[in-house]
């Protein structure tokens, strides 16, 4: 027995997978203590990593480089930024751009000056270019145009910038694309992966998100002085927090749950084994109480703040809202008290809210636990650099047995109508990029891409019944290689059981910004506003403290905005 | 070209598809390519070689038909990658002590990852054995005796897996970080791997993607 199922042994509040590896349940997803943003800042700040703006060498135009970096107990990573002049019709979200207006390279270590002119060939061209391993990651970003423009006008003017207007769009760059672990020549992952400071997933990424956060500030700040030197005055400190870095992400991210099925586990693991932790305690002390009341009131405002125009959003959002006021006026009432009260309050969420609402109390619930639950973070990450061996031992009726327990779903569907297999994911030839198209009316069912593990499963269990029962696996196998992809899952999820989304991947109705919302959620995402049903923009590190605010004793709630400051 | 192990992983898995191979064999077969970089041996060029002969060959004449201990391939010739697979399948076997003679192969230092990766799952180290060449693995280091040059050929004659001690000479081991591909086999792969991408529709331009709103404000 592996140590994944040793913990769901010895811990049976942790919640079914049927229950949470669902899509609607994963696409409802908020961001916690265990996301990577805030695992991020919460070291950054306890080990004093020391942040330098090394060079910003830019011109009134707002073209040129900058380098910032920083400095942790052992090594030092700086962010070399290109900042670009990029015409208004070039400017495009869409991750198959050929242009942006800044791009950007994680550096490991400090840059020479040929490391520099080396990248100054290679990073602004981004998929075109090619990085070295001294690269851990490859990024771009694009301005919000409105919000940029109003920001660095109302600076050269000496005012601030309308709180309205800010909260409105809430970024003055959008990414489209961080690339990590050996992406374009890059650094593989498993090169850093020993590093304390990279135990956690995407620690590099978030980094470099960061980082880029604390240029783009500096940039309008420097344009605003460059456009009026005698007036121009810098942002106040509460309202330049409420800046994020926008994203905008696509189908491409959305099998990158399917395609790592460990990581993906690892994070429903530990976000459920925080959860369980919590509910199992005896008693609520005063203090966590006031801690968890705290998150509870600003998670309304953030609620209140949050704008979406999908109408997806807008419902899950007016449902949100409800939600909150439920739980307002439960707390007043009803004090923590009597036995395992954060289970009983867990209970009246799950009987209550709707799906938005009971993960957010979810996330809200591990607020006041960072001892009890922050040491997860470090259980997050996955080797998968080596194959997923398959146990060709297995009898075929054990194996059988297997799918009947795991994929019972899948096994309910009907996979000969048309709806049940509407979709195909593929690679397009001309992007390079994953697609979602209609199989029925499309020319894409040769290319399609191993991302439909139900239907999979239920193909592979059809031929295991025409098996001898007490055949192996690996005979099995020999003689039916068109099955080896699937079988491997289904023999992994016995052992990961978060790993595999338990719901159609193909179907008419899947909505792939639900896999979008989950990893995003990880990352520290806040604000999701569907764009489409495979496409979201997101708000990242909004309310963080800055580079030089860093402080470890007040690291903890910066994802909740202040009741009383800008929106 | 310098690529990072997980560019090499991922253009031999697609490429392997392209050739026709299953998802689940050019998964390995990706894995494969990448761990033979980490020990500094050609993984991607072979990779290429193979998949160039095997092109257009049916998988039910390149894979073991095992008779016993003696397995061989319908169509003469082995696929290291479908052996190795089967081979990684039945590793419970050799933990028992046995041994499984391969008939004549394409190019079998491509079976060197799966008999590494059975030593890592059994906890035993594996041998392979063809005429004076002998190679063992515990899962991360190689011990070679002879020239391992004969098994860079396009087939090797029979050659026998086993459970096997580890030798008291050096081992070399498992720390190389990046691949060099020449543009040659970088050019094959990709050409192969081309071949996993759907051509672009009209349709797909829009619709696939999700986009149509603006993107831009």
């Amino acid at each position: 027995m592996n140590r994944q199922n040793r913990i769901i042994a010895g811990a049976p509040a942790l919640r079914p997978p049927q229950q949470v590896m669902r899509l609607a349940r994963l696409g409802s997803l908020h961001q916690s203590r265990l996301s990577f943003m805030r695992i991020l800042l919460r070291r950054l700040a306890a080990e004093n990593w020391r942040f330098q703006q090394r060079l910003f060498d830019i011109d009134k135009r707002g073209v040129g480089r900058a380098i910032y970096t920083a400095e942790g107990p052992d090594r030092t990573y700086s962010l070399i930024a290109f900042a670009h002049d990029l015409p208004e019709e070039k400017r495009s979200d869409r991750v198959i751009a050929e242009a942006w207006d800044a791009t950007f390279a994680l550096f490991d270590g400090i840059p020479t000056q040929a490391d520099l002119d080396r990248l100054a060939e290679n990073v602004p061209l981004q998929e075109a270019g090619r990085v070295s391993e001294s690269e851990l990651s490859l990024s771009r970003a694009n301005r919000s145009v409105r919000l940029f423009e109003h920001v660095v006008g109302r600076l050269a003017q000496g005012q601030q910038p309308d709180p309205e207007t800010v909260a409105e769009v809430g970024y003055l760059m959008r990414t489209t694309a961080v690339y990590g672990s050996g992406k374009f020549g890059a650094a593989d992952r498993e090169t850093i992966a020993s590093r304390p400071e990279c135990a956690a997933p995407f620690q590099i990424e978030m980094l470099s998100v960061y980082l880029t956060r604390a240029f783009v500030m500096d940039l309008v700040e420097h344009l605003a002085r460059a456009r009026a030197p005698d007036t121009a005055v810098t942002l106040q400190p509460a309202l330049r927090r409420r800046f994020g870095i926008g994203n905008s992400t696509g189908l491409g991210m959305a099998p990158f749950l399917i395609n790592h099925p460990i990581l993906l586990n690892n994070w429903i693991l530990a976000r459920e084994t925080a959860l369980a932790r919590v509910r199992k305690l005896p008693s609520a002390d005063p203090a966590q109480t006031e801690t968890f009341r705290n998150r509870v009131r600003r998670a309304d405002r953030m609620v209140a703040l949050w704008r979406s125009a999908h109408p997806l959003q807008i419902e899950k959002l007016a449902m949100l809202r409800a939600d909150m006021d439920l739980l307002s006026a439960h707390l007043a009432t009803r004090p923590l008290a009597g036995a395992t009260p954060w289970e009983a309050l867990y209970q009246w969420g799950e009987a209550t809210l709707s799906t938005e609402g009971q993960e957010l109390l979810v996330s809200l619930l591990l607020e006041p636990f960072g001892d009890l639950v922050d040491d997860l973070a470090d259980t997050m990450s996955a080797d998968e650099t080596q194959p997923t061996r398959i146990d060709g031992a297995m009898p075929i009726a054990d194996l059988r047995a297997l799918i009947a327990s795991h994929y019972d779903w899948a096994l309910q569907i009907d996979w000969a109508s048309p709806q049940a297999q509407a979709r195909a994911w593929y690679v397009s030839a001309e992007k390079l990029e994953p697609r979602l198209g209609e199989r029925h009316a499309e020319p894409i069912a040769d290319y399609e891409q191993p991302l439909s593990p139900g239907r999979d499963a239920a193909a592979l269990d059809r031929d295991l019944a025409q098996d001898d029962p007490s055949g192996t696996v690996a005979s099995f196998l020999l003689r039916h290689p068109q099955h080896r992809h699937i079988l491997r899952r289904v023999q992994l999820v016995d052992r990961y059981p978060y790993a595999e989304i338990r719901d159609n991947t193909i179907a008419d109705d899947v909505l792939p910004i639900d896999m979008l919302r989950c990893k995003l959620s990880f990352f520290g995402a806040g604000h999701f506003d569907p764009r489409s049903d495979r496409w979201v923009r997101i708000n990242m590190f909004q309310g963080a403290p800055f580079p030089d605010e860093l402080c470890a004793d007040s690291i903890d709630d910066w994802t909740y905005p202040d009741l009383a400051g800008p929106p | 070209m310098n690529c990072s192990l997980n560019e090499v992983d991922a253009l031999c898995r697609k490429a392997a598809r392209g050739a026709g191979y299953s998802w689940g064999l050019a998964e390995d077969a990706g894995k494969a390519a990448r761990w033979l970089h980490a020990n500094d041996l050609p993984g991607a060029t072979c990779l290429a070689h193979l998949l160039n002969a095997t092109d257009g060959v049916a998988y039910k004449d390149l894979a073991p038909q095992p008779a016993g201990r003696l397995w061989r391939a319908a169509g003469g010739l082995l696929c290291p990658i479908a052996t190795g697979c089967a081979l990684n399948d039945c590793a419970h076997r050799l933990a028992q002590d046995d041994s499984i003679t391969l008939g004549p192969m394409r190019i079998a230092i491509l079976l060197l990852p799966f008999a590494a990766a059975i030593a890592t799952q059994t906890g035993r180290a594996v041998g392979l054995s063809q005429s004076d060449l002998r190679i063992v693995t515990d899962g991360t280091s190689l011990w070679v005796d002879g020239d391992r040059r004969v098994l860079l050929a396009p087939r090797t004659a029979d050659c026998v897996v086993e459970p096997a001690d580890i030798p008291d000479s050096t081992a070399t081991g498992q720390n190389h970080t990046r691949a060099r591909l020449s543009p040659e086999t970088y050019d094959r792969l990709a050409a192969l791997a081309q071949r996993t991408y759907a051509p672009a529709t009209e349709a797909s331009r829009t619709a696939g993607a999700g986009a149509g709103l603006t993107d831009n404000d």
